[in-house]
């Protein structure tokens, strides 16, 4: 009797391919579909974890846009903090798909965000990537001009990426209860404040995630037909949640929709590709050694080895893979990547 | 007798200048002049005491400019001083102000990049931290050097404000007095200079008689600015708003005195 499942290679097995394996041995987690070369113009965006993905590329001779380079004379802690250096325009982390669509059609000027000024101690926030300007500006009017000039460097990124690497991080988000506009975290958590009767809070669904995606996609697309996409999910855990549920419970469900979002994209799409980052590190095989001890933050350790395994498929393009191993010091992420959704767990009891 | 070596670039003639004028009122200080011009105090190493020019250029500057030594021996002196060098606020106007403006200016127009003011100014410390006087500064503290006085590049002649577009980025400091930065660029010089602050190093300030407003010199100090070249004689052109003259020059040695 025949079954379909003979003589397949020992990767489809989980005995062979995972369980007898140590992690680091695991082979053909990742196998490319599309080339990325040194002349291709590679954006990036996503969660906190992408910061990984562009520091790694940049150091590995790949070609990652900066739109919005950071003065001179910043060192590169400095620049981070003011959100430079960190992905390839300044919009901070970009959690959900619903803020990469968001940001797409204000880039083309299809939407206008409302509510886009948080407010604390005098100081005036972007509510959009409240981050960027950790002491706030001295004017809401300083923040229009500041996000003007930011929106118009992210259409620059639309229309020139070859590739676009987006990580998924989040489904759980904010939005203005009256206009639906997105914010990356609440109000109340770097500025703003939190009124139930202006703002609500949304759990994606799959279908909203995919149609976001896809709606980012064609817009995209329409700008710069020849752009191919890579999709990653974000390892890292919620660090808190604001459904109902716990937070485990609550972070299970976020990355099954985002991951089964990606793989519904990379089946269907020969323009978009899926790299395993999640599986690499949250997967059994790993036990949980590619975390810090707080099981959230993704160490070092991790980072690299994900990393090694996108490079095994993609090479370098030109720079020594040394260079990587330089441009992330020991110290854990927590050192080096800036994630304000972390700073919820400052209020935890 | 205090023994002073003053190292510098084109804006060096001034302070040479000067002193040749204030010698005699000040008995105490005995001073001698190494320069080069543009940036070829970045040009040298520091060696088994010496400062020691690494081209020919340099090191003939350095022989006109101190009658005939073409390195400087460091316990010659008990103090050096920095003349321009890249220590300026037209330093910070090409390379920050130009781009970059902070939610602390008025002057928001055109193709610039908004930015926070602490941003503003970290920028602007590091460009000044970065410079050749600093560079120099730096090496002759490892050196042992106990005391370095940093005096900056003259501010531009107030002539500037009627220059043309052509002349030392002529449009962008006409802004930035027409629109109100000028202050805010003030301050994040005085925040620099607090900044980059350190045992034995001492930042001199433009003496306040020279200044016309907050980021000229008077013109008057401009006229007759000469050429960091033999005979110190050569003239500028006229057009020349950047470099001082020997009464420019004087006005500084007197402050320096005060600060050796």
């Amino acid at each position: 009797m025949n079954s379909p499942y003979e003589g397949l290679p020992e990767s489809r097995y989980w005995r062979s391919g995972v369980a007898q394996k140590h992690p680091f041995d695991i082979q053909a987690l990742y196998r490319k579909k599309f080339e990325i070369t040194a002349t291709d113009r590679i954006a990036t965006a996503g969660s906190c974890f992408a910061q990984h993905i562009s520091r790694h590329l940049r150091a590995r001779g790949f070609s990652v846009i900066d739109a919005e380079p950071a003065p001179a004379g910043l060192d590169s802690a400095q620049a981070q903090a003011h959100g430079y250096g960190l992905y390839s325009a300044r919009y901070g982390n970009i959690y959900t798909t619903r803020q990469l669509i968001q940001l797409a059609r204000e880039a083309l000027g299809q939407f206008t965000p409302a509510n886009a000024v948080w407010e604390k101690e005098g100081r005036f926030f972007d509510a959009l990537r409240p981050s960027v300007e950790p002491k706030g500006l001295r004017g809401a009017a300083h923040v229009a001009l500041q996000r003007k000039q930011h929106v118009a460097k992210v259409l620059e990124v639309m229309q020139t990426a070859n590739i676009f690497i987006f990580t998924l991080g989040l489904t759980e988000t904010w939005l203005d209860r009256a206009s639906g506009t997105c914010y990356p975290t609440a109000p109340g958590t770097i500025a703003g404040s939190y009124d139930p009767a202006t703002t609500v809070f949304h759990n994606l669904t799959f279908g909203e995630v995919m149609e976001d995606f896809l709606a980012f996609r064609d817009l995209m697309r329409g700008i710069n037909p020849g752009v191919r996409f890579l999709l990653t999910v974000s390892p890292v855990p919620l660090t808190a949640t604001a459904a109902e549920d716990h937070v485990l419970v609550a972070t299970t469900y976020s990355k099954s929709v985002l991951r089964a979002v990606a793989g519904e994209l990379h089946q269907h799409y020969d323009d978009v590709d899926y790299f395993p980052s999640y599986e690499i590190i949250a997967a059994p095989p790993s036990r949980a050694f590619f975390y810090e001890p707080n099981l959230r933050s993704v160490n070092n350790g991790g980072v690299s080895h994900v990393m090694r395994s996108f490079f095994a498929e993609h090479g370098s393009a030109g720079a020594s893979p040394g260079r990587t191993a330089k441009a992330a010091p020991d110290g854990g992420e927590g050192d080096d990547v800036v994630c304000e959704e972390a700073l919820l767990e400052a209020f935890a009891r | 007798m205090k023994r002073v070596c003053v190292l510098g670039n084109s804006h060096l003639a001034a302070v040479k200048l000067g002193w040749d004028q204030r010698a005699a009122a000040h008995p105490d200080l005995h001073c001698d002049f190494f320069g080069a011009p543009k940036n070829g105090l970045a040009e040298v190493v520091f060696e088994d005491g010496f400062i020691i020019p690494q081209t020919e250029e340099v090191r003939g500057a350095f022989a006109m400019t101190s009658s005939g030594q073409e390195k400087v021996r460091l316990d010659a002196y008990d103090s050096f001083v920095t003349v321009g060098l890249g220590f300026s606020m037209a330093t910070l106007i090409r390379r920050v102000y130009r781009d970059y403006r902070s939610d602390g200016h008025n002057n928001l127009d055109g193709d610039i990049t908004l930015v926070g003011e602490a941003t503003f100014r970290q920028s602007c410390t590091t460009m000044l931290a970065r410079s050749t006087a600093l560079w120099l500064a730096g090496h002759l503290g490892s050196a042992g050097v106990a005391r370095i006085l940093i005096v900056p590049q003259p501010l531009p002649s107030e002539e500037i404000l009627e220059a043309d577009d052509a002349v030392m980025d002529a449009p962008l400091w006409q802004a930035a007095v027409r629109e109100g930065d000028d202050a805010s660029l003030d301050q994040t010089m005085k925040e620099a200079v607090q900044a980059l602050a350190a045992p034995g190093l001492g930042f001199l300030r433009q003496p306040p008689a020279t200044r016309a407003g907050l980021l000229f010199t008077r013109r008057d100090y401009a006229i007759g600015s000469v050429r960091l070249a033999a005979g110190f004689e050569a003239v500028h052109a006229k057009n020349d708003v950047g470099h001082m003259n020997g009464a420019y020059g004087a006005a500084v040695i007197d402050d320096l005195a005060a600060m050796l």
